[in-house]
């Protein structure tokens, strides 16, 4: 498809006259198929009509092929030839057409030949010039009833016997007998205009909606430009405005721990209370903000999806979470291949670290948290489950916890920031994977998340799987 | 260019080929048969008597000429438009030897179909040679005097339907409303009805 392109951001636009030509050029091509299919099948017709109707020729008792089937074979041979070789090869040509149109005319007569002159085939020249008129080009029916025309006039002036079953024959009658053709002519004429013109209309219609629908495109592209350039800003500032304020943070958080620690015996204990309450706001608020800060990092990161072992990544959380799992003396224990997903391990680690960490926060009070991490493939994918024994999740909360700043109102517990799951639910995103929980309140949580699965043998020993884990505090 | 100059080339070349094709077609159909002497008045024989209420259509035929078929057909056309005003009988050939399936063909079960015509078998063409006739489709009409009225083809062309003259003269003689200007003798268009050889004897005796 051929468009016109008035500068290099310009989307491009058909306009209506090519729109036209393409759908004329569709129709010249089936219609040359259809030619190329009936002109051979007709030809075959021919032959067989010939074989049944005057297989041979008599002189007393002796006997030969007739003439009809060697004209059939070879002439309805020639005849079909060309036209179905010019169809097959330049569909859309002008050329095509004229020779098509000629070819069936010429098979035309010879089928009238074949069949003796019954007045049944001659049907056959005015089916032709209805099936040409799917050409939608009425010069095609003049070139067919010129040929019409001189075949009758040559007979009548030659033949005058065979055409008008006369001696001696006026030139006129060959008009008389092209007149019957041109009388249908002239109605396919009409029509083919008339769909021409309707072809032109929607040519016409075609380019206009054509030109709206790229004029609304363009717009949709403009919009999705400025919104992406707006996230892009929006994403900057926070992560510039998160990493910030740590550094007053800090100040806060030093001060009053130097008020606590070097003026402590000066203040009455309610003071005392107060800057504690200080230095503890600022570590929750640092906490939040690194929340945040992580968040962020996870949406703008750009990275490239790469093979990631899930025993690594477990053992490597366990390993950081060491100190929180000695302290709550926890048991987590691992299966020993959690296979190979794509992903991006530092992501992974970061999600992880959530999940674990968050069972770890949430046990039960009085009961020893026990941890079981597992995992199992699915068509294609490995689905990962970390389950606890905590306090479980009520299913109202069970879609809302991984919105940011959603949190479980638990009462006399440090719910956290509600970034930690938003993270999963980011990362999840990121990294084209599904995400999701399975609880039941008093009893225990499963969280899992899903990624494709790397099925190929990963030679890096890095990859390798790690023998099962168990982990007491 | 020289693409386009093979193109034209050969679109002459099929023009060219195909006209020639047809006009050797038409020259083949266009060629007419032999044609004897017929007796101009009635020769008498055993195989059909005189007629002497109505003119007589004698046809001649091959039973297993292609081209017949239209001469039958017109022949059909010809009692179907001048019903009860003439007799008529097809004589077809059969060869000296010929077996039972010599006759079972198309074309003599067409004649036979045809209501009012007789079907003859004329054993080793006795009344064709009687008849001068020499070609399948030869017709002969005789008056119910025994003058000949007509002799010749009631086809066009070779195992061609259609208009022509020789249809228009029986027509018209049968109906007793024939003008001076139509033909009485027209051009056969069909099979040999003997073998070369039987129609060079044939000569010689005459």
């Amino acid at each position: 498809m051929h468009y016109h392109s008035d500068s290099p951001k310009e989307l491009n636009i058909a306009s209506a006259a090519e729109i036209v030509q393409q759908i004329r050029n569709r129709v010249c091509r089936n219609t040359s198929r259809v030619f190329a299919v009936l002109m051979v099948l007709q030809w075959v017709g021919a032959v067989l009509t010939a074989f049944i109707i005057s297989p041979k020729t008599w002189t007393g008792t002796t006997s030969e092929i007739h003439v009809h089937v060697w004209a059939a074979i070879f002439l309805g041979g020639i005849i079909t030839a060309l036209p179905v070789g010019l169809a097959l090869a330049y569909p859309e040509k002008l050329l095509t057409r004229h020779i098509v149109a000629a070819g069936q005319m010429l098979m035309s007569a010879l089928l009238i030949h074949i069949t003796g002159g019954r007045v049944e085939t001659h049907f056959h020249v005015f089916g032709s010039l209805a099936i040409l008129a799917f050409y939608r080009d009425w010069r095609v029916l003049l070139t067919a009833s010129v040929i019409v025309y001189i075949d009758h006039l040559v007979r009548g002036y030659y033949w005058p016997q065979s055409v008008y079953g006369v001696l001696t024959a006026s030139p006129w009658r060959a008009v008389e007998h092209a007149w019957w053709v041109g009388f249908e002519v002239a109605f396919l004429i009409v029509a083919i205009r008339q769909s021409n013109r309707e072809m032109e209309q929607i040519g016409e219609r075609q380019s206009q909606l054509q030109s709206v629908n790229i004029k609304i495109e363009a717009e949709v592209l403009e919009r999705t430009a400025e919104l992406k350039a707006s996230n892009k800003q929006m994403e900057t500032f926070c992560y510039s405005m998160s990493h910030d304020l740590r550094a007053p943070l800090r100040g806060i958080r030093a001060f009053s721990q130097i008020l606590a620690e070097d003026h402590g015996e000066n203040l009455n204990e309610q003071a005392r209370d107060c800057v504690k309450r200080i230095g503890d706001a600022a570590t929750r608020m640092d906490i939040l903000v690194l929340d945040l800060l992580q968040y962020s990092r996870v949406s703008t990161l750009k990275f490239s999806p790469e093979p990631v072992s899930l025993s690594r990544i477990t053992n490597e959380v366990i390993r950081l979470l060491s100190m929180e799992i000695q302290d709550q003396k926890a048991t987590v224990t691992t299966d020993s291949d959690l296979g190979i997903v794509l992903g991006h391990e530092a992501t992974l680690i970061q999600v992880m670290l959530n999940l674990v960490g968050n069972a770890l926060k949430h046990g039960k009070l009085g009961v020893t948290p026990v941890l079981h991490i597992r995992s199992e493939s699915r068509a294609n994918h490995i689905r990962i489950f970390v389950q606890d024994n905590g306090i479980g999740i009520a299913p109202e909360y069970q879609q809302k916890i991984f919105e940011i700043f959603e949190r479980i109102p638990t009462p006399g517990r440090n719910t956290g920031t509600g970034v930690g799951l938003a993270i999963v639910a980011k990362s999840m995103e990121r990294l084209s994977g599904t995400f999701g929980v399975e609880s039941t309140p008093g009893t225990g949580s499963t969280f899992w998340f899903e990624l494709p699965a790397v099925t190929s043998v990963i030679a890096s020993e890095d990859l390798e799987a790690k023998p099962a884990l168990t982990i007491h505090g | 260019m020289f693409r386009r100059h093979k193109l034209l080339l050969l679109i002459i070349l099929w023009g060219t080929i195909t006209a020639f094709g047809l006009h050797s077609l038409m020259t083949y159909k266009g060629t007419p048969g032999a044609v004897g002497h017929t007796p101009e008045t009635w020769p008498h024989n055993e195989l059909i008597a005189n007629p002497s209420a109505k003119p007589l259509l004698v046809m001649f035929a091959h039973p297993r000429c292609p081209c017949t078929k239209a001469s039958l057909g017109e022949l059909e056309l010809l009692v179907a438009q001048a019903k009860d005003r003439f007799a008529a009988a097809v004589l077809f050939y059969e060869p000296e030897n010929g077996s039972a399936a010599w006759s079972k063909t198309a074309s003599v079960e067409m004649a036979r179909s045809i209501p009012g015509v007789r079907v003859i078998i004329d054993r080793q063409g006795a009344q064709a040679k009687r008849f001068a006739a020499e070609t399948s489709g030869h017709t002969v009409v005789y008056s119910r005097t025994g003058q000949l009225l007509f002799s010749g083809g009631i086809t066009g062309a070779r195992g061609h339907l259609g208009e022509n003259g020789g249809f228009d003269s029986v027509l018209k003689l049968v109906r007793q409303d024939a003008s001076p200007s139509l033909p009485r003798k027209t051009d056969v268009f069909g099979c040999g009805l003997f073998d070369r050889c039987i129609i060079t004897q044939t000569a010689q005796r005459n």
